[in-house]
């Protein structure tokens, strides 16, 4: 004799509710591993209008011609601008305060990188990698955004789309780690 | 870019030279944050050396004579560590055709460290915190190493990558003896000499020409990259 | 003669026959409810004492084992005794010893069954048991003794961010895929002569035991369809674990083998482990049969004297063969003259820690020699017990003797260095023996430890004729 099973104990209600909450739970997880929150910053810096200027990505960071890190303008860099252009606003004053007790702006590096990743931007930057290619849309943000997904495939996927016939060479492990 | 002739890079050891000063064990501890693991557990065999001078007595008392000998990773074209490692963290480098220890990768099987010959390879067995002002002296160019991870001399690949990276900026190719490791810039008897085995004009390979070479544990065919001069008996050696 | 030829000493019957072939297992049946009662019973009691031995045994895995462990993860691999130049110490050795004792499961149960030798019948569950638990001890190993234990998924070859795989020709990869595949198989071949038992247990159980083997026994019911599966599924996977638990241990040899440290460099290692392997495998199994014959209702009546008997005589010829691969190693290594393992073998035998050189040949070659071809000593349990003990002991000597005594002392004597094992590392060598023993014990009360049918039918196919005045044992030939 058979039982009369109500509805959801049917098997193909089940297994299409595992697949309804395995999509919503891999797509929240995703969201939440690809979303990254930017850190709090001293300043919101807004580099879109800086940008929209004219001012160049090294005209402010100019140490990525040269070394690893491509560096933060110092306090007197900024404020040799701005003592010029007096725009009113919050955040301008920020600045002002902080020329005035002449003390370094605690900036949070946002593109960071690991201990044992050792990156330089020097052999990029000469290469004529553009700035944007691994920061994202500068132009378009205020603060600096993270960019999601920068792991190491990241990084080998690149190497191996630009300089495929040296790849053996970039995909060596001491060439970011030591 | 033009075109770069891989180095193959190489070291020769004058064992005639050495004073057993140990300068080269300092030198090589401060540049590669090498750490300091307290009385207790180097008198149980755990120091951390990536090169360690061997003392040996010749002779009865009391006509004895000490010999020394630096030894290192001997960085072998053909090492016995690569291919038991399972997660390639002992690999060799295609760019500098030395061995690589791949710190963030390793798992800490001990396997290469086992089947190195000249037990050139040391385990972190602890987290070995350093006071805090000293945290200063770390070298930001070299990894801090956690517990649980090989490590071994690597010819201070940092200073040799950024050797290459400052000659390629300046459109250039590397000097002999620009890029040193630390040793051999610490070595005050000149006895350690470093540079591109591949040229044969440079200093380390017309002494690794010289009539005195030999190399540890020839036999094994590891094809060591390090190449000893014999000490022909003058002071020690 | 061909009745000979199975281990049956008593088919030819003695002018003064000294014993009754009833008491042979196979010539004393009983009917099958009788057994499945025996059996069933011996699973459902307990006493006080086996409450006390699993609390116990639970405590000192809590302790001993995973505190022990994990105060090693969080402090680091420090706490072992290892050091320059002995990298690998108690964890290995005892990892070669829990993968030695599995191989027990699968020789007495799969070659025994495809040679149709009839006395291993009762006990070959007993026997897969202690393949299916000493694996689960002994691939705690290779975790424990990594430095970094929370990235050890870096050894499974699966697609990731990194663009990384495992290194295919190390041969700590080669041991991961081994004994994945030895703990699924053997697991699996556990599971499927359990089957018929699991539905006989569901039938006369009632309450959780009930839900339990109803869900396991997969809706057995005994019909000729499914007994002819089963019987193939068999047949194919006791040949199939031949192969794969050979495997095991040959690769568990290339570990070092493969090495260039004097002293494991050597042709025969694998054979010599596989030997090795299957002399503590099998000994181990005696104890354990001594054990359950001693603790548990009814197993005087399944696992008899004969059973130690001819155990005890697979011991001496194992014995003997593993004498005779030691013997190839180490004299021809000696032989060759290669200054590096010369010394280190000599260093076996003449250095600080030569007693244990020395406890390992006593205890494996002495000891089996001297008892084992003795009927009377075969034949009493515990005899055999105190001498299968010692051959375990002798088998962790010889794994001790080849991994931190050969380490210590390699090609350049700057290096030399002694081991001795720490607090830390001895205790979890104790977390696991407890380990083992603890999932025996519950196991010993959950899954029917007989194999009733197999048992049955080996019951069936011997038969007591009447010649003349004498009654001759014979046997049909199965299948």
């Amino acid at each position: 004799m058979r039982v009369k099973k109500s509805w959801w104990q049917s098997g193909g209600i089940r297994i299409a509710a595992a697949f309804v909450f395995l999509i919503l739970f891999g797509g929240a997880a995703s969201g939440i591993y690809l979303s990254q929150i930017p850190p709090e910053q001293p300043i919101a810096f807004p580099h879109k209008t800086h940008v929209a200027l004219g001012a160049q990505c090294a005209y402010c960071h100019p140490a990525a011609d040269w070394g690893p890190n491509a560096g933060l303008p110092s306090l007197s860099k900024c404020w040799g601008c701005h003592q010029q252009v007096q725009k009113k606003s919050p955040e301008l004053e920020k600045l002002a305060g902080y020329v005035q007790r002449n003390e370094p702006i605690p900036w949070v590096p946002v593109a960071i990188q690991p201990d044992f990743v050792k990156f330089n931007h020097q052999p990029h930057v000469r290469a004529g990698i553009a700035c944007e290619t691994c920061h994202g849309p500068v132009s378009q943000m205020t603060v600096a955004l993270p960019q999601p997904r920068q792991n190491m495939g990241w990084c080998l996927d690149c190497h191996q789309r630009m300089r495929p016939n040296d790849f053996v060479r970039l995909s060596d492990c001491a060439t970011c780690h030591y | 870019m033009a075109e770069e002739r891989p180095a193959k890079w190489g070291l020769v050891v004058d064992l005639d030279r050495c004073t057993g000063c140990n300068a080269c064990i300092v030198a090589c501890a401060l540049e590669n944050n090498v750490p300091f693991v307290g009385e207790d557990e180097v008198a149980y065999g755990r120091a951390l050396y990536w090169i360690r001078t061997q003392r040996y007595w010749e002779g009865e008392y009391p006509e004895v004579t000490p010999t020394f000998q630096p030894v290192m990773c001997q960085q072998c074209g053909n090492a016995p560590c690569e291919p038991v490692c399972p997660v390639y963290a002992s690999v060799h480098s295609e760019e500098e055709q030395i061995n690589l220890a791949v710190y963030n990768r390793c798992v800490g099987t001990r396997y290469c460290a086992n089947n190195c010959p000249y037990f050139a390879r040391v385990f972190n067995w602890f987290d070995y915190e350093l006071p805090e002002p000293m945290r200063s002296y770390l070298n930001p160019d070299v990894t801090v190493r956690r517990r649980g991870v090989m490590e071994k001399c690597t010819f201070c690949v940092q200073r040799i990558v950024r050797g290459r990276q400052k000659a390629r900026a300046e459109g250039r190719e590397l000097r002999d003896g620009e890029v040193q490791p630390a040793c051999v810039q610490a070595c005050p008897a000149e006895a350690l000499v470093f540079g591109d085995l591949s040229d044969p004009e440079s200093r380390v390979s017309q002494l690794a020409r010289s009539q005195r070479r030999y190399h540890l544990l020839e036999a094994l065919g590891t094809l060591p990259r390090v190449t000893y001069l014999k000490g022909v008996g003058n002071h020690g050696g | 003669m061909a009745v000979e030829a199975k281990p049956l000493e008593t088919a030819v019957p003695l002018p003064h026959a000294e014993e009754d072939p009833r008491e042979h297992l196979m010539f004393d049946p009983r009917p099958r409810e009788v057994m499945n009662r025996m059996v069933m019973e011996a699973m459902t009691t307990t006493s006080r004492r086996y409450w006390a031995w699993v609390i116990g045994l639970a405590l000192v895995v809590l302790v001993c084992l995973l505190g022990a462990w994990g105060n090693m993860i969080l402090t680091g691999m420090g706490l072992a005794g290892i050091r320059r130049p002995v990298f690998w110490g108690l964890f290995i050795v005892t990892f070669v010893f829990w993968i030695g004792i599995s191989h027990a499961g699968t020789f007495v149960s799969a070659i025994l069954r495809v040679f149709k030798a009839e006395f291993r019948r009762p006990f070959t569950r007993a026997a897969e048991l202690m393949t299916t638990f000493a694996l689960a001890a002994g691939a705690l190993y290779p975790l424990i003794h990594l430095g970094r234990v929370w990235v050890f998924y870096w050894l499974i070859p699966y697609p990731n961010a990194r663009w990384l795989w495992p290194n295919f020709r190390s041969p700590l990869v080669w041991d991961f895929l081994a004994i994945t595949t030895y703990l699924l198989s053997s697991t699996i071949y556990l599971y499927l002569p359990l089957v018929p038992d699991l539905a006989m247990a569901r039938d006369r159980t009632t309450g959780w035991r009930h839900a339990l083997y109803r869900l396991l026994a997969l809706g057995w019911r005994g019909t000729e369809a499914e007994w002819h599966r089963l019987r193939r599924a068999i047949t194919i996977f006791a040949f199939a674990i031949i192969p794969v638990m050979f495997s095991v241990h040959t690769i568990v040899s290339w570990d070092f083998a493969v090495g260039v440290v004097a002293g494991w460099h050597s042709t025969i290692f694998g054979p010599y482990f596989i030997i090795g392997a299957i002399l503590s495998g099998v000994a181990a199994v005696v104890s354990i049969l001594f054990v359950l014959r001693s603790t548990m209702l009814h197993m005087d009546y399944f696992i008899r004297k004969e059973h130690f008997d001819a155990l005890g005589k697979l011991l001496l010829v194992f014995s003997m063969a593993w004498a005779y691969f030691f013997f190839n190693d180490y004299l021809l290594t000696w032989y060759g003259g290669e200054e590096a393992a010369r010394r280190i073998l000599t260093l076996h035998a003449t250095g600080p820690a030569a007693w244990v050189w020395y406890l390992m040949l006593i205890c494996n070659v002495v000891i089996p020699w001297l008892t084992l071809w003795n009927r009377t000593i075969r034949r009493t349990p515990w005899a055999m017990f105190i001498i299968t003990l010692l051959i375990n002991v002798g088998m962790y000597a010889e794994r001790y003797t080849i991994i931190p005594l050969t380490l210590g002392h390699q090609r350049m004597p700057f290096d030399w260095g002694v081991y001795t094992p720490r607090p830390t590392e001895i205790s979890i060598v104790i977390g696991t023996f407890a380990l083992f023993l603890l999932l025996y014990l519950l196991a010993s009360r959950l899954i029917p430890l007989v194999p009733v049918w197999e048992v049955q039918e080996g019951q069936m196919a011997h038969t007591l004729r009447k010649v003349g005045k004498a009654e001759v044992p014979s046997v049909t030939e199965l299948e």
